[in-house]
């Protein structure tokens, strides 16, 4: 078998990893991470002639880190080891919830976060706005060198990507704040939430927000802030109904999209509730824990 | 490329298209029709496995990353003399409806049983969202796990 026949590689590095993805002609060449989104291209009716190079043997890309106060978070790291590696920080209360009830069991022990961003096309991510929410950046290596970059720049440039570049690690900064997770799902089972609101506020001493992100999922074809919201409420107490009220009167801000599961005046109409629901988190941080 | 990995206790090695899902392989090369092939998608849980000792749907696992793996489907897990503990509470609370399900059912529930001996009901339904069943409605399921809780034999994943 010439090395041009072959469609599934093994690096044991970033360095290896590159150069496969560099020259992979025939074949496109693709990352592989945790399989759980590249293994259903064939019902996306994609491409599925292309060469796997597996990231699973790149032993940096498994770690997660302190840095500075912060978190380096290998791409590898799976939903469910970093529900588990999170500690108790009210910050990370929002990304530990999407990484403890995405998906299912079964999925959050295979799918990474390296792939919840890097799934272009994918519209319900729940990792990827908790981690807008805690202004978390990606690095990005390729032949050339390394670059860092906010998760919404990344998110822009995420469908023309070169072929060989690998998201290699995400890092949240040093948590400040509270954070929150809300998502509508139809059924408990078996499907991906059509709406997901994502927030950290971070409050001054007399309890009014001194900041604010507030990011999306599932309602438009990708994750984005709802900076208009963000911008009424700070300065503002964190008030539940007030929060809803004011995303109420913003809705016409968004673009919701129609899909199989739910259709766009749906999510636009769920959306109020859940930001309520995300704030009324916020405000009773003893409720938190328990993501089902 | 060849895969070595360890199929329900056997050695067994395989040479085709890496890219191949597991589930695939299970059923066309190796005759294991115990996963069923429903979704696609890892949604219903109808082609769970346990891969070095953890549910996985077999349908998303391409063969390339199973070098070394240890893999154990639902004919791997009891013998009809002896069913594995879940499975035989199924029997006995007559749990079993058209049986696509079942299979993937008993491999998450047999993990889940292990790690949470006395679970709550709520925690069994979360454990099942990976899991879809289309005749039973759930409950009786969920009764016939909540009978293992604080049973004389807890149930474990050692094999037959």
């Amino acid at each position: 078998m010439t090395q041009s026949d072959v469609v599934f590689h093994r690096p044991e590095t970033i360095a290896a990893a590159l150069s496969i993805l560099a020259s992979a002609a025939p074949r496109p060449a693709i990352p592989l991470a945790g399989g759980t989104w590249i293994m259903r291209a064939a019902l996306r009716g994609e491409d599925t002639d292309k060469t796997f190079v597996s990231l699973a043997n790149i032993a940096s890309l498994h770690g997660i880190e302190n840095t500075g106060g912060g978190l380096t978070i290998g791409a590898m790291v799976s939903h469910a080891a970093l529900a588990q590696a999170l500690g108790a920080d009210p910050a990370h209360d929002g990304l530990r919830m999407a990484c403890a009830a995405s998906a299912n069991p079964a999925i959050r022990h295979r799918a990474t976060i390296g792939g919840n961003l890097c799934s272009d096309g994918f519209m319900a991510p729940d990792l990827v706005p908790a981690l807008m929410a805690l202004g978390a950046m990606v690095t990005l290596q390729a032949p050339s060198g390394e670059r860092r970059l906010p998760i919404a720049d990344f998110l822009r440039g995420r469908g023309a990507r070169p072929a060989a570049e690998i998201l290699t690690h995400v890092h949240l900064p040093p948590p400040r704040g509270t954070a929150a997770h809300a998502r509508a799902l139809l059924r408990q089972a078996g499907e991906y939430p059509v709406a997901v609101v994502s927030v950290l506020a971070g409050c001054r001493d007399d309890g009014t927000c001194q900041s604010l992100r507030i990011a999306l999922s599932a309602v438009e074809p990708a994750p984005r802030r709802w900076e208009t919201l963000e911008n009424a409420l700070l300065d503002r107490p964190l008030d539940p109904e007030a929060a809803r009220d004011a995303a109420q009167a913003r809705i016409q801000d968004l673009h919701p999209r129609d899909g199989v599961d739910a259709s766009g005046w749906y999510r636009a109409r769920l959306l109020p509730q859940l930001v309520q629901r995300a704030f009324a988190d916020l405000t009773r941080p003893t409720a938190k824990g328990d993501p089902q | 490329m060849t895969v070595s990995f360890t199929l329900n206790g056997r050695a067994r090695s395989f040479s085709g298209d890496p890219r191949a899902s597991l589930l695939e392989v299970l059923r066309d090369t190796y005759r294991l029709t115990g996963a069923k092939e429903v979704c696609g998608e890892g949604f219903c849980g109808a082609c769970m496995v346990r891969i070095d000792g953890h549910p996985a749907t077999a349908c998303l696992v391409p063969m390339g990353t199973l070098e070394g793996s240890d893999l154990r489907t639902i004919e791997g897990i009891g013998t009809e003399a002896e069913l594995n503990p879940v499975q035989q509470a199924f029997v006995d609370f007559d749990v079993v409806q058209c049986g696509m399900c079942f299979p993937g059912m008993v491999m998450t529930l047999t993990h889940f049983m292990k790690d949470n001996p006395h679970p709550t009901r709520e925690a069994v339904k979360s454990a099942l969202t990976g899991n879809i069943c289309r005749c039973t409605g759930y409950e009786r399921i969920i009764d016939a796990v909540m009978s293992l809780s604080g049973a004389a034999h807890p149930v474990t994943e050692v094999q037959p």
